[in-house]
């Protein structure tokens, strides 16, 4: 029956949960237990669950028995994540747990979920923001409670709550939903991040320890200037849990969650050494724009780093103009943008290309913001007709200009249209050609070549 | 959640706080020596001032706006400390001095302590986010902030249980209603705010309720026992046409063919609904548990319960219907319905569901689960 979802509040709580676990009835046990549905398993106290549960076994409802004697499972779905929520009042509220998992989930294409509180809520608009911000992350993505039914009938929203230890399981967990990374049960984290001041310190890490710990954690993550205490408090309480520093020292996100990261295999930090860890990781993502997201984001800075090494010294002096084909293929093309690092772009292609040419535009604008970029759409069937065209653009692009000041890449493109364009070049400019091995039509990471010379 | 600041500041907490912010006293605070008790009450003052202005959301000038500094703040919450101890000390008294109090002057006691209990509160507010800036900032004093502020939270559940003793809350509970509680309220920006202390949040008009519920019951007792003249019909007593009753949906909605799955098919809470029901003389609460498949046996659990959660064994025996269909309250104080008979029992969705218990078939008013 779907009655009113139970507004769950602070007010309600203490209505609902003061007591001692030691003097509480096995029916009103039972009676709290139904009344916080699915969150009664995560949120009460063992000892309630147990009362609740041999009451329900009077009952004869071995359904109900059953899901409280079982201990909670934490989700491991893409985008699952988890946060530990403090019992602020743990003497009054000591029916339940002193502090208490909430499990999260997030979905890309969704809003947020209504019914979750809505400070937590305003918390996930800041870490998207964030993420959004470093590039990370694009698109929509909602905040959703950890399975469909998680929160049946309950309402969270007006729940008040110090959220703010709750960015860095967030940011995490979106990091890891937006690269295909998988969670990982065992390792738990609690930390504010503010963009101006890094990681913060948190409150309530005892409570949050002894809770991971319950969970079967291995590691637990927390502000690095609180990871002493946290190891003295764990060598008698959690001894099994490994307590990990999140850097306070950078401002830098990734750099901040390095070993979380680390630990996570999710490669997205800073760092040559990350090189293996990144290729495999991109071979593992399925989805093509994620892959082809990762591959700009977290494969091209290392590799253009070292091709510009090995490139003629004279090709990368001075201003140039870059000329390129567009083509569906992977970041190539913008791989020899970054590469050259140009001050005037030119994206030829054709009709079938026209709105690929507007991606590429972008991205090299977002990468090269200094640029000037040019898309141009170039006609033709034949060799003569694609041969005039592309003397026509190249004249329009570069009046004038001496021909060492000009680059042109035939790393991608059709191949009717690259000879044409080869044969277009003035003579003494710089050509280049981009080449990697392939895999399942993806480039190799770090297999990338680049080979240059002067137009005979 | 804050109430939004504004200009309106009614009972003046903006002007105090700027005259207790000009003691001299204050000054002790900026040497190394300890505070005295004079600079100790000063700093109370503040913190007291500050957490008012907070508390009813008044703005403040930039110039007197900000956070106790941890010294300040950590004597403080020594005095308010100090001024807990005097409170539970008084709160112990309160029923000895009610009893003696002058006729009409009780209940200024017990709003005495609930003015001390928004005191109290108020200036917390101020020192915790003194200490929660101090720990942020790691300033030195943190650590032995800590343990002050640990003292002054076991002070403060100490004065709560205190205050929730059954012999005081029950005389707490005669403000129940009145104006100076709703006056905190709306000062407060109730019901749009968060978290409200437990003399704010209802818990002090369900004593009140209880009380009346339980008096009810023992002038019946006394009535059935022919101390006191039965009335015709009393006023009080639900008429049928007025009680009220659950709907049938609760049980139509029961899938059957569920039963005999070993595992429920989704994650839907395993009991997503319980309907109570309250004897007349509100001494015995009846719950039939609905739960998410039909439970081994095909019955339904209804149990009935006393007011401190335990069975209500004096019931046992006697005859109880649900939907019309009779069963016999057990030894638990426990009967089960079976669900198929319920259905047939019940026509339709919209069709009240009714409880009733005893010989004479008196029909239970339905309560919505708070």
């Amino acid at each position: 029956m779907a009655g009113h979802p139970i507004r769950v509040t602070e007010a309600w709580l203490r209505q609902c949960c003061a007591g001692s676990p030691e003097q509480l009835s096995p029916a009103r046990a039972y009676y709290l237990a139904a009344k916080l549905k699915n969150l009664a398993p995560w949120w009460l106290r063992p000892k309630v669950l147990q009362q609740a549960a041999l009451h329900a076994t009077e009952l004869k409802l071995d359904d109900a028995a059953r899901q409280w004697n079982r201990s909670p499972q934490l989700p491991t779905d893409p985008g699952a994540c988890w946060i530990a929520v403090i019992n602020k009042y743990p003497a009054e509220l000591a029916l339940l747990r002193p502090a208490w998992a909430l499990p999260l989930r997030w979905w890309q294409g969704k809003h947020h979920d209504p019914r979750l509180p809505a400070g937590l809520l305003a918390l996930a608009d800041e870490v998207r923001r964030e993420l959004e911000r470093l590039g990370e992350v694009v698109g929509q993505w909602g905040l959703l409670p950890g399975s469909p039914e998680l929160l049946d009938e309950l309402d969270l929203s007006s729940l008040e709550g110090h959220w703010h230890s709750a960015w860095v399981p967030l940011a995490v967990g979106l990091l890891l939903a937006a690269w295909e990374g998988q969670p990982d049960r065992t390792l738990w984290a609690t930390g504010q991040w503010v963009p101006t001041e890094g990681i913060r310190p948190v409150e309530g890490l005892q409570a949050k320890l002894a809770l991971a710990h319950s969970f079967g954690a291995r590691a637990f993550f927390a502000p690095e200037s609180q990871t002493e205490d946290l190891r003295a408090r764990a060598r008698t309480q959690a001894p099994t849990v490994e307590i990990l520093p999140l850097l306070q020292s950078t401002f830098d996100l990734p750099a901040a969650l390095d070993l979380y990261l680390e630990q996570l295999d999710l490669p997205i930090g800073r760092g040559q050494h990350l090189k293996t860890k990144r290729a495999a990781h991109f071979n593992r993502i399925r989805d093509t724009n994620t892959a082809q997201r990762f591959y700009r984001k977290h494969v091209l800075p290392d590799v253009i780093e070292d091709l510009r090494q090995r490139l003629p010294p004279d090709l990368l002096a001075g201003e140039k103009k870059l000329v390129t084909i567009v083509s569906k293929g992977f970041d190539l093309v913008t791989l020899a943008v970054q590469v050259i690092q140009p001050a005037d772009c030119l994206l030829l292609h054709d009709r079938e290309l026209a709105e690929s040419a507007h991606d590429h535009k972008a991205a090299v604008q977002q990468q090269m913001p200094g640029a000037k970029v040019t898309a141009r759409l170039v006609e033709g069937s034949t060799r003569e007709e694609l041969l005039a065209a592309f003397r026509r653009q190249i004249e329009q692009f570069a009046p004038q200009e001496p021909p060492q000041n000009l680059v042109f890449d035939l790393t991608s493109g059709k191949r009717i249209m690259n000879l044409a364009l080869y044969d277009a070049i003035p003579p003494a400019s710089h050509v280049i050609c981009v080449q990697a091995d392939q895999h399942d039509g993806r480039p190799v990471p770090y297999t990338e070549q680049v080979h240059a010379w002067r137009k005979a | 959640m804050k109430v939004p600041a504004s200009n309106f500041d009614p009972t003046g907490w903006r002007y105090e706080l700027e005259s207790a912010l000009e003691a001299p006293e204050l000054a002790a605070f900026d040497t190394t020596e300890a505070p005295g008790p004079e600079a100790a009450a000063a700093a109370f003052r503040v913190a007291l001032c500050l957490g008012y202005c907070r508390l009813f959301g008044v703005e403040l000038p930039a110039d007197i706006d900000g956070t106790l500094p941890a010294r300040e703040a950590m004597a403080a919450a020594e005095e308010l400390i100090a001024h807990i101890n005097v409170l539970v000390q008084e709160a112990r008294e309160l029923p000895s001095r009610w009893d003696t109090a002058p006729p009409g002057t009780e209940q200024e006691y017990c709003a005495d302590l609930l003015q001390a209990c928004m005191d109290s509160w108020a200036a917390f507010l101020a020192i915790s986010e003194a200490h929660e800036d101090c720990v942020i900032q790691r300033e030195p004093e943190a650590q032995e902030f800590d343990r002050v502020l640990d003292r002054l939270l076991d002070a403060l559940d100490h004065l709560d249980d205190t205050l929730r003793e059954p012999e005081i809350i029950s005389l707490l509970a005669t403000l129940a209603g009145s104006a100076l509680l709703e006056n905190w309220r709306r000062m407060l920006g109730m019901p749009d705010r968060g978290f409200v202390p437990w003399w704010l949040d209802g818990t002090l008009e369900r004593e009140s309720q209880r009380i009346e519920a339980e008096s009810l019951a023992a002038w019946r007792q006394l009535q059935a026992l022919g101390k006191v003249p039965a009335p015709k019909r009393p006023a009080d007593l639900p008429t049928p046409s007025t009680i009220q009753r659950h709907s049938a949906a609760a049980i139509l909605d029961i899938p059957v063919d569920v039963a005999l799955a070993a595992e429920p098919a989704d994650e839907a809470p395993p009991v997503p609904a319980i309907l109570q029901w309250a004897s007349p003389d509100g001494r015995w609460i009846a719950r039939l548990s609905r739960p998410r498949q039909v439970p081994a046996g095909g019955r339904l659990p209804l149990e009935f319960l006393d007011s401190a959660w335990q069975p209500a064994v004096d019931l046992c025996g006697q005859p109880v219907w649900l939907a019309g269909q009779q069963e016999t309250i057990d030894a638990q104080a426990r009967a089960s319905f079976d669900v198929q008979s319920l259905q047939n029992a019940l026509p339709a969705a919209d069709q009240p569901l009714t409880l009733e218990v005893g010989k004479e078939r008196t029909e239970w008013q339905a309560i919505q689960s708070e």
